[in-house]
C-alpha cells in the first residue's frame, strides 16, 4: 500500500514562552518549554487524537500548527508547502484550508456579533460565495450542523453551550477546510450534548473527507473518535500509534498509568490503586533526561541522564522510552 | 440507621421551583453519588443541605433535612453555624477559589478547630499537621505553613479536604471534587476519599457528572434530571440495568459504550433551562419511549426492582423488555 | 390632553425602542430627556429666545427677574434668558466636539498601541506619559495661548490633551481581549489585523469609553467655561455660559441673576450627561444598577 501524501507534516516543532523575569540577559528570564521536538503527520481524511494532562502542551501544539503562537524551532508543512511566520502568504494559505474549534463555545464567538453574521464574515473574507448568495450559504451551513437557520440573528449568549459549539463548527466549515483542529471541543459540554457534537464531527468528517486533529484530555472520547493517537507528557509525544493498539496494550509507562487512572463505567471494576505518585513537574524547570523519570515506576539510572529519549519506531507505533517494556495487556479488553 | 435523611426537599427561586421532592438517605460509611447534567439541580441541592443558598435568590420551599435526628431546615442561623464544618464538611470543584489565598494552609485548618472547639493555638496546629498527613500531603510539618499558591492543583484539593475534615464531621459533601483535576490526580483524590471513608467511617455525598467516577467510588446512586430524581438505587443495579430511560440514555451516550467511530446513541435535544421545565415527565421531550401519558402526567417515584425506585410510567415495561 | 399625552408617550416609547432603549432605566431616560431638551433649545434658539442676545439695551440694564425679563438683564441690558438659550448652542457644541475628537484619536491610538505591542506601544505610551505629566488646564492654556484665543484653538488643545484618557482606557481593554478565545478564533480563520482590531476587538471594548466620554463632556463643558472665563475661549459678546459668568462677577452682590442662571444652566447640562453616563454604564452591564 502506498501511503498517501500527508496533508500536514510537523517536524521537530518547539514552542517556548517567557514566564517572569524582565527578559534581559541575566535578569532571571525563565522559559516554559510548552512543546519540545514534536513530530507528527496526518493523512487526508485521517483522525489523530492528541491526549495528555493539563500543561502537557497539547493545546499549544494545536495553536502552533496554525501559527497562532510563534514556534521557536521546527517546521510545519501543509499540503507539502512550508508554513513560516516570516511568510504571511503561507500562513494565509494555511488558514484558508485549516480551521480550529475551541473549548469554550461562548468565549470563542464574538459576543457582539449575531451568529449568522459571524459565519457570513468568514464567507466574505475568504470569498467563498458571491455576495448575494451569502445568506443562503449561511442558512445551509447552520442546517448542516443541525441548527435552525432562524437562529442566525441570535447573539451567542442567547444560545446554549451545545448550540454555540455547533456555530463554532459551522464557522470552521465555512472556509471549506481540509483540516480541522478541535481543541477540547466537547470538554465544556454535558455528556448528552457531547455525544451529539461528537456524532456531528464524525459525520462531517466522513462526508467531507476532513482530516481531524482532536485534542482532548478525555481518553474515552479519543478512543471512540480517532484512528491514531499521540500521547503527550510535558511538551513531548511519548507514544504515538493506532488508537486501538495503544489503548489495548500501552507501551510507554506514562500511557499505562494514564489509562489505568481513567475511572471505568463498569461497576465491577474497582478503582485501580493510584499508579502514579505526585503530579507532573512544572514545565518551568523540566527534569533532566526523560521528563517522566521522577514519576516513572520503571525508571533507571539512564533515564535521569542526558537528553530526553527521542521518539523511535517500535513496531506499528512510535515510542519515547529507553526500554521496551514487556507488553502487558491488563487494560486489554475492548470497550 | 441513616445519618442523613432528606425528604421532599424543594428549592425555589421566587415562585419558580428549581428542585422538587428530593429524597436522599445516607448511612455512615456510605458513599452516595448524586449524578446529573448541568441545570439538574444537584449542586444547589447540596448547598441547600448546608443551608448555603444565596439568600436573596434561592430558598428552601419545603421538605426536611434530618441529620442525626435533627431537622436542619428548622435550625436558626446560629445553630446552623455549629453544624457547618462540625457535623458536615464540604469540598468544592475549584480548590483555588475556595481556599483563602493570603492565609497559610495550616491556619485555615486550625481556624475552624479553634473556632468550633476552642482549642489552643498549639493544639490546633498539631491537628492541622495530623490532618495534612491524613490527606497524604508529604512533609506536613513544613507544609502546614505554606500558602495555597505553593501547592499544586491536586495538593490544594487535598488541603481543602483537610480543611473540611478539621472538626471531624461525619458527613462530607463533595461537589464535583475531581472535575478540575487531571485524570491521574483524580485517581489519587478518589482513592483518598475512599480511604478516609474506610478509616473514619465518613459518609460521603459525591456530586458529579462523571459516571466513571461514580462507578468506581459510590455504593448507591441518585440520578437527577431537571430538578427531580429520576432514579435511585444501588450502584451496580443502576449501572447494569437502568430502570429509567434517562439513566439508560446517559449510559449509552458515553463514548466508551459504543463501537469505535460508530455514531453514539446521543440524547436528542437539550436539557430544559432551570425553572422552565416541561409538564408531565420532565424527560419526555427527549425520551425515546415517550407516550401520551408522559406529556400529561408526572410519574411518581415507584419501586422498580428490589430497593430501586424510578420515576417512569413504563418502569415495569422496561424491566420486562430487558 | 390625555389622548395627546398618551400618543406622545407612545411615540417616545417607540423612539426609545428604536434606539434600543426599550427597557431603558430611569437614569438613561432622564439623562437623554435633559440632553435632548438642551439640543432642541439650541436648535430652535432664534424662535424661542424673546430678545436678541447681543444687542445692547442700556435702558433696561441690571433689571431683576420680571415678567418682561424672566431671568433679568445684565449690565448692557441684554436679556439673560435669551443669552442662556443662545449659550446652549455654544456649550452643547463644545461638549460634543470637545469630546468627539479626543475620543476618536484616543480610541484609535490606544487600540493600535494595545494590539500592535512592541515599539509602537512603547512609543505611544511614552508620549502619553509626557502629556499626563502636565496638569490638564495648564497644558490647555499653554496650547491655546500659543495658537490664539478662540473656540477652534480650544478644540485643537483638547484633541492634543484629552486623547490620553481614552487611549489608556482602550489599550488596557485591548490587551485583555487580544488573547481572548474569540480573537484567537478570528486569527485562526485567517482574518486580517485591521478586521480583527476594528470589527472584533473594538466593539467589545468601546462601551467603557462611551460611558467615560459622557462624564468627560461634563469636564469639557466646565473646562470650556473656565477658559472662556479666563478670556482665552469664546470671546465676548458671544453668549456663552462661562463668558456670562465672567461678565457678571462684578455685579455678584448687586445683580445675582447675571451669574446664577448661566451657572444653573451648566449644572443642568452636566447633570444630564452624568445621568446619561450612569444609564449607559448600567445598560452596557459595566455597573450594577
Amino acid at each position: 500500500m502506498s501511503a498517501p501524501l500527508p496533508l500536514l507534516q510537523v517536524r521537530d516543532l518547539a514552542v517556548r514562552f517567557r514566564a517572569g523575569g524582565v527578559g534581559l540577559p541575566g535578569f532571571g528570564a525563565r522559559y516554559v518549554n510548552a512543546v519540545n521536538h514534536v513530530s507528527l503527520s496526518i493523512a487526508p481524511g485521517e483522525t489523530l487524537g492528541v491526549v495528555g494532562e493539563s500543561g502537557c502542551g497539547k493545546s499549544t501544539l494545536g495553536r502552533a500548527i496554525l501559527n497562532l503562537v510563534d514556534a521557536q524551532g521546527g517546521e510545519v508543512r501543509f499540503e507539502g508547502d512550508v508554513v513560516s511566520s516570516h511568510d504571511p502568504s503561507s500562513i494565509a494559505k494555511l488558514r484558508a484550508r485549516a480551521a480550529m474549534i475551541f473549548q469554550d463555545p461562548y468565549a470563542s464567538l464574538n459576543p457582539k456579533l449575531a451568529i449568522g453574521e459571524a459565519i457570513a464574515e468568514v464567507l466574505r473574507v475568504h470569498r467563498k460565495t458571491q455576495p448575494e448568495k451569502v445568506a443562503a450559504r449561511v442558512a445551509e451551513l447552520l442546517y448542516l450542523v443541525g441548527l435552525s437557520p432562524e437562529l442566525a440573528a441570535r447573539k451567542p449568549h442567547q444560545l446554549s453551550g451545545g448550540q454555540c459549539q455547533r456555530v463554532g463548527i459551522a464557522r470552521a466549515l465555512a472556509i471549506e477546510p481540509r483540516l480541522i483542529i478541535a481543541d477540547e471541543c466537547v470538554a465544556a459540554l454535558d455528556v448528552s450534548i457531547q455525544a451529539q457534537i461528537l456524532n456531528l464531527l464524525m459525520e462531517l468528517q466522513r462526508q467531507m473527507n476532513l482530516s481531524l486533529i482532536f485534542i482532548s484530555h478525555d481518553l474515552g472520547v479519543v478512543r471512540h473518535l480517532c484512528r491514531r493517537v499521540a500521547v503527550m507528557y510535558l511538551g513531548r509525544i511519548v507514544e504515538l500509534g493506532p488508537t486501538e493498539q495503544v489503548f489495548a496494550a500501552p507501551q510507554h509507562p506514562y500511557t499505562r498509568a494514564l489509562l489505568a487512572a481513567v475511572p471505568d463505567i463498569d461497576p465491577d471494576r474497582t478503582l485501580n490503586p493510584a499508579q502514579l505518585r505526585g503530579e507532573p513537574p512544572s514545565p518551568l524547570d523540566l527534569p533532566t533526561g526523560c521528563p517522566f523519570h521522577p514519576r516513572c515506576p520503571h525508571a533507571q539510572e539512564v533515564c535521569a541522564r542526558g537528553e530526553a529519549p527521542m521518539l523511535r519506531a517500535s513496531g506499528t507505533r512510535e515510542l519515547a522510552c529507553h526500554f521496551d517494556l514487556p507488553l502487558n495487556s491488563q487494560q486489554g479488553e475492548g470497550p | 440507621m441513616s445519618l442523613l435523611i432528606v425528604r421532599n426537599l424543594s428549592i425555589a427561586a421566587g415562585e419558580r421551583l428549581l428542585v422538587e421532592e428530593v429524597d436522599l438517605d445516607l448511612a455512615e460509611g456510605e458513599v452516595l453519588g448524586l449524578v446529573g447534567e448541568s441545570g439538574s439541580g444537584k449542586s444547589i441541592t447540596c448547598r441547600a443541605l448546608m443551608r448555603l443558598l444565596p439568600h436573596d435568590q434561592l430558598h428552601i420551599a419545603g421538605g426536611s433535612v434530618t441529620l442525626k435526628g435533627r431537622d436542619l431546615a428548622r435550625l436558626d442561623e446560629a445553630e446552623m453555624r455549629k453544624v457547618r464544618g462540625v457535623e458536615i464538611g464540604m469540598i468544592f470543584q475549584n480548590p483555588s477559589s475556595h481556599l483563602d489565598p493570603v492565609m497559610r494552609i495550616g491556619d485555615q485548618i486550625a481556624e475552624s478547630v479553634r473556632y468550633h472547639e476552642g482549642a489552643s493555638t498549639k493544639e490546633a496546629r498539631g491537628r492541622a499537621v495530623e490532618l495534612l498527613r491524613q490527606v497524604g500531603i508529604p512533609d506536613p510539618v513544613r507544609r502546614v505553613s505554606a500558602y495555597p499558591h505553593e501547592f499544586s492543583g491536586g495538593m490544594r484539593q487535598r488541603a481543602m479536604i483537610a480543611v473540611a475534615l478539621a472538626c471531624r464531621p461525619k458527613l462530607l459533601i463533595a461537589d464535583e471534587p475531581t472535575t478540575a483535576l487531571d485524570v491521574t490526580v483524580q485517581a489519587q483524590v478518589l482513592r483518598l476519599l475512599l480511604d478516609l471513608r474506610d478509616r473514619l467511617g465518613l459518609a460521603i455525598l459525591l456530586v458529579t457528572h462523571n459516571l466513571g467516577v461514580v462507578a468506581q467510588t459510590c455504593d448507591s446512586l441518585t440520578v437527577m434530571y431537571a430538578g427531580r430524581i429520576m432514579e435511585r438505587g444501588p450502584k451496580r443495579d443502576l449501572l447494569r440495568a437502568p430502570a429509567h430511560p434517562y439513566t439508560e440514555a446517559l449510559l449509552k451516550c458515553q463514548p466508551g459504550s459504543a463501537k469505535p467511530a460508530a455514531q453514539l446513541p446521543a440524547i436528542p435535544g437539550q436539557p430544559p433551562l432551570a425553572g422552565a421545565f416541561p409538564p408531565g415527565c420532565r424527560f419526555h421531550p427527549r425520551c425515546p419511549r415517550v407516550a401520551d401519558i408522559c406529556r400529561r402526567e408526572r410519574p411518581a417515584l415507584s419501586p422498580a426492582q428490589g430497593p430501586r425506585v424510578a420515576a417512569c410510567h413504563f418502569t415495569s415495561a422496561l424491566r420486562a423488555a430487558s | 390632553m390625555s389622548v395627546e399625552a398618551l400618543s406622545r408617550g407612545n411615540w417616545l416609547a417607540r423612539g426609545f425602542g428604536a434606539l434600543g432603549l426599550g427597557r431603558a432605566n430611569l437614569n438613561l431616560r432622564l439623562g437623554a430627556a435633559i440632553i435632548v431638551g438642551w439640543a432642541l433649545i439650541a436648535v430652535f434658539a432664534p424662535w424661542i429666545a424673546p430678545y436678541d442676545p447681543i444687542t445692547h439695551n442700556l435702558a433696561d440694564k441690571l433689571q431683576g427677574p420680571s415678567l418682561l425679563h424672566p431671568l433679568g438683564t445684565d449690565n448692557f441690558g441684554r436679556d439673560i434668558l435669551s443669552r442662556v438659550i443662545y449659550g446652549a448652542r455654544i456649550d452643547l457644541q463644545m461638549g460634543v466636539l470637545g469630546v468627539l475628537f479626543p475620543f476618536l484619536i484616543g480610541t484609535t491610538l490606544g487600540a493600535i498601541a494595545g494590539y500592535a505591542g512592541g515599539w509602537v506601544d512603547i512609543l505611544l505610551m511614552r508620549i502619553l506619559d509626557v502629556v499626563l505629566a502636565f496638569p490638564f488646564l495648564v497644558l490647555m492654556l499653554a496650547i491655546i495661548a500659543i495658537l490664539q484665543p478662540g473656540l477652534t484653538s480650544f478644540y485643537i488643545a483638547l484633541a492634543l490633551v484629552g486623547w490620553v484618557s481614552y487611549a489608556r482606557l482602550v489599550r488596557a481593554q485591548v490587551l485583555v481581549l487580544k488573547t481572548s478565545d474569540f480573537v484567537t478564533a478570528a486569527r485562526s480563520l485567517g482574518f486580517g489585523r485591521f478586521r480583527i482590531l476594528f470589527r472584533h476587538i473594538l466593539p467589545n471594548c468601546i462601551a467603557g469609553s462611551i460611558v467615560f466620554s459622557m462624564s468627560d463632556v461634563v469636564l469639557v463643558v466646565l473646562a470650556g467655561s473656565s477658559i472662556s472665563y479666563l478670556g482665552l475661549g469664546v470671546q465676548p459678546p458671544t453668549a456663552e455660559w462661562g463668558v456670562m459668568i465672567a461678565e457678571g462677577q462684578n455685579f455678584i452682590t448687586t445683580a445675582w441673576w447675571i451669574t446664577t442662571f448661566p451657572g444653573l444652566a451648566i449644572v443642568l447640562m452636566a447633570f444630564g450627561f452624568s445621568l446619561l453616563a450612569d444609564g449607559l454604564a448600567e445598560r452596557f452591564g459595566l455597573r450594577q444598577p
